[in-house]
């Protein structure tokens, strides 16, 4: 079962898309912050991340180049951005993230690029 | 205070009459914060309550098929009449909402729908209290209630800033630029940052023809006719290039300002010409904006006009006059260094356009 870190400050989009992930049969974990992510990046080295741009302590970019910085794995990384951070968006790619959705997304749409990144890896 | 006053304060009937009141107060404090804390936890706990309620509604929603009838359960019924808790399941729905799209978005309207929230948010749109009206406007739009669009469409020309503005957002999230058809009503003002909010979100959306174009440049509002302007300026609509070239004649240099840029976007074989004869009136930040557009609209025919303003005592439009000049013809703007021996102002001039083109 492929295993999926979401971070995401916004309790109730995590709960949402956390949930929705698990009956899609993913093994999902969730955290609200920054910090709380790069930790559960390192212990549990999950198959993809999806992270948010703007989060507490450490920022959704930073995660991004954080994970690429691991050698242990390949993990993926979709970044969640909302409108009007396309500069954002292309700095998570210079700094190595996979793919990204622009809120309010579609939860189908956000599984197919998750399944999509499960297949190239 | 002499000794025999301070003795008589310090007497045991007013000490005794001082703890007491003392004492009393304390109670009535300890009362207090005891009956406040128990008020918090009952709400809390009542939160959670809900909370969990809805959170399976939502599971539900996520389905992405229709919606399983939704009953609420006797011991949430009860706390589902207070207000706070209605408000507290429609913010929590409406935050999802503003994340997620497609038929899980759908879900979570109908649920809104089933759980007669909608009626609170009809209820608010009715208030007389300006910020309950403008709070029932962002649910309705929110959670896409389209038969509500003529009571909102109504408050588009609110006296109220933010009630207007809600309501203006609202209408182009629903009609997109058909919603536009406010500004041929609109007396109160559309301030630069709800213009800027209002082309954000049309941004997404197919401009068509804005047959209210023309109307709205002739209005009596000059905010509208500003943000016309802007429009004309942005989706490039040629056919009101004549009555974008009659705002060059209002009294308002803002407007006249938008007017030349939107001139610029939508040329014509004549809007040059105009625009040079514009100049001599114009203000220097307009005879700049002017000549901003002659670096993209200029010709040959322009070198002599902006030859001339090489002249002028005003180093800006000096600047923009050589940068003009070094668009349309390179070998006009190369002979310029050797035509202006000692003149170190239009030298220095030349050396940073030179300095821009290399960059």
């Amino acid at each position: 079962m492929a295993k999926i870190l979401l971070i995401e400050d916004d309790v109730l989009i995590q709960k949402t898309v956390c949930s929705k992930l698990k009956k899609e049969g993913f093994d999902v974990t969730c955290c609200s912050d920054g910090k709380e992510g790069v930790e559960k990046i390192t212990a549990e080295l999950p198959d993809i991340v999806i992270t948010d741009v703007m989060l507490p302590y450490i920022s959704g970019l930073e995660i991004v180049s954080a994970v690429k910085n691991i050698a242990q794995k390949n993990i993926r990384t979709i970044v969640l951005s909302t409108m009007g951070q396309e500069k954002i968006v292309e700095e998570a790619f210079e700094l190595g993230a996979d793919d990204y959705v622009t809120k309010p997304f579609s939860l189908t749409e956000l599984t197919i690029r998750i399944r999509k990144q499960l297949n190239r890896n | 205070m002499n000794s025999d006053a301070f003795f008589r304060l310090i007497a045991p009937a007013h000490l005794y009459f001082a703890a007491m009141i003392f004492g009393i107060g304390t109670i009535i404090m300890v009362i207090m914060i005891y009956a406040f804390l128990y008020v918090k936890k009952k709400r809390f706990r009542t939160k959670l309550l809900v909370e969990g309620q809805l959170n399976e509604w939502i599971s539900d929603a996520l389905t992405e098929n229709e919606l399983p009838a939704i009953v609420i359960p006797e011991n949430i019924a009860r706390y589902f009449k207070q207000p706070a808790i209605r408000q507290f399941v429609t913010d929590s729905l409406i935050n999802i909402k503003k994340n997620v799209t497609g038929s899980v978005g759908d879900n979570l309207v109908k649920l809104y729908e089933i759980l007669e929230l909608k009626e609170d948010s009809v209820h608010k749109l009715r208030s007389l209290v300006w910020y309950k009206r403008a709070k029932g406007i962002y649910e309705l739009y929110m959670m896409q209630q389209r038969n509500e669009l003529a009571d909102i469409l109504e408050y588009t020309n609110s006296n109220n800033e933010f009630v207007r503005m809600e309501a203006q957002t609202a209408i182009i999230g629903f009609s997109g630029f058909d919603g536009l058809v406010f500004l041929d009503s609109l007396v109160y003002p559309l301030y630069e940052w709800q213009q800027i909010k209002l082309l954000e979100q049309l941004n997404a959306v197919n401009p068509g023809d804005m047959p209210h174009l023309p109307l709205w440049l002739k209005s009596e509002n000059s905010y509208v006719v500003h943000f016309a302007l802007k429009l004309a300026e942005i989706y490039q609509q040629f056919h009101v290039h004549d009555d974008v070239v009659l705002c060059l004649q209002n009294e308002n240099d803002k407007i006249r300002k938008q007017a030349i840029k939107t001139l610029g976007s939508i040329a014509a074989e004549n809007t040059v010409d105009i625009l040079k004869e514009q100049y001599k009136k114009e203000t220097p930040g307009n005879r700049r904006v002017i000549l901003t557009q002659l670096i993209s609209i200029g010709t040959e025919s322009d070198l002599d006009f902006l030859n001339s303003l090489l002249q002028e005592d005003d180093d800006n439009l000096k600047l923009e006059a050589v940068r003009a000049i070094s668009a349309i013809n390179e070998t006009v703007f190369s002979d310029l260094e050797q035509k202006s021996p000692g003149n170190t102002v239009l030298l220095s001039i030349i050396k940073q356009v030179k300095y821009e083109n290399a960059a």
